[in-house]
């Protein structure tokens, strides 16, 4: 057992505090790394707070977490110590379904194993990247190509980078097509970053979305928006991708993707 | 407290055969689009859950090589508490990072 410094919420209630919890010794398949940095995503504060009502306490959350391996299993080929490492959402998947064949395990049958919180459809539970060490399969840890001096703005890819390159690429964001993002959040800002690459921006156009006087009774949910008029041009919006988990999506980007040579699309 | 959207606002702006995906997760769900925004010009409403590991390799990869890292704020690892703060009022360019040396 590796014994680790961390931080845990106890409860929905309590605030993360410093907590101490035990890896495993690194199995024949297994990579220890050292973290060095972890991103924190919306979903981290959702977790720790109970707000998808599937918490176990205490909860170590963060899925963006990038670091350097110490130490590897016998059988671990792809690694070796001092690499630098990362690992995302995920730490493991059945490994034998249909999703998991064709190497979408986020979309496993039986569940995939979150990062923290444990696997998705209960079990034991999982510590994530608000630690200095995590053990993981091999199979579920990335190789980070980078400079070194880069990695702490590389820890986000592993969740909001993933989370919007995936859906870009799936339904053909490139050459020819306007995308609209919503909300420039930790998600909405990589997919900028994303869909205008490697192509060159030809035109953007950001609407100024305005909260409606009008509110629901709760005062908190935003049912109406007074949406400018958008020029005919940028009405051909072919991808929309909803990113924003905060209240009030008020900054967005529409993107013409267009001259260009090569294409995105596999 | 992550809150629903009027979707209707953003399916309006699709072109036909136009998809919109959800892929934020907010703790209440969005309310239903108006049916007539999908069927008038066969728009598409969907959802995407990350990407698998081979998937995610290539990311890093294509980030890397063309140089996409995020905007990040470093953080102190006893500064979390009040990054959550700052994260509901979207106090932050555009995402927070842990420092873990800093975890002593
Ligand atoms: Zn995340
Ligand atoms: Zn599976």
């Amino acid at each position: 057992m590796i014994k680790t410094k961390a931080y845990a919420a106890q409860s929905a209630t309590s605030e993360l505090a410093p907590f101490e919890l035990h890896r495993r010794s690194p199995g024949a398949e297994d990579v220890q790394i050292e973290i060095l940095y972890c991103g924190v995503c919306h979903s981290d504060l959702h977790t720790v707070r109970g707000e998808w009502h599937n918490t176990l306490y205490p909860s170590v959350p963060g899925h963006e977490i990038v670091g350097r391996v110490v130490a590897v299993g016998d059988k671990v080929r792809n690694f070796k110590p001092g690499d630098l490492a990362g690992v995302g959402c995920m730490v493991g998947s059945c490994g034998h379904c249909h999703s998991c064949d064709e190497g979408e395990e986020q979309y496993c049958d039986n569940g995939f194993t979150g990062t923290y919180n444990g696997p998705v459809f209960g079990g034991e539970n999982t510590y994530g990247g608000y630690s200095q060490t995590i053990v993981v399969k091999e199979s579920f840890v990335l190789h980070i190509k980078h400079a070194e001096k880069d990695l702490a703005s590389v820890a986000p890819l592993l969740c909001a980078g993933i989370t919007t390159y995936s859906p870009l690429r799936h339904w053909g964001a490139g050459p020819g097509k306007t995308v609209g993002i919503v909300g420039l959040g930790g998600l909405g800002h990589m997919a900028v970053k994303i869909a205008l690459t490697p192509w060159a921006l030809t035109s953007f156009y950001l609407p100024r979305l305005r909260r409606a006087r009008s509110k629901t009774a709760s005062g908190l949910v935003p049912m109406k928006f007074a949406f400018p008029p958008i020029p005919s041009k940028w009405r051909l919006m072919q991808t929309a991708l909803i990113s924003s988990s905060t209240r009030w999506p008020l900054r967005t980007i529409w993107m013409s993707i267009s001259n260009c040579s090569s294409a995105m699309a596999r | 407290m992550a809150a629903p959207h009027n979707l209707d606002v953003y399916l309006q702006l699709l072109k036909r055969d136009g998809t919109m995906i959800l892929v934020g997760a907010p703790a209440e769900p969005h309310p239903s689009p108006g049916v007539f925004n999908l069927i008038f010009k066969r728009r598409q409403l969907a959802g995407s859950l990350i990407g698998g590991i081979r998937e995610t390799q290539e990311m890093l990869d294509f980030c890397a090589q063309h140089d996409i890292v995020s905007d990040v704020e470093m953080i102190p690892m006893d500064y979390i508490n009040t990054a959550y703060e700052r994260m509901l009022r979207s106090d932050v360019k555009y995402r927070f990072v842990i420092d873990l040396a800093s975890l002593k």
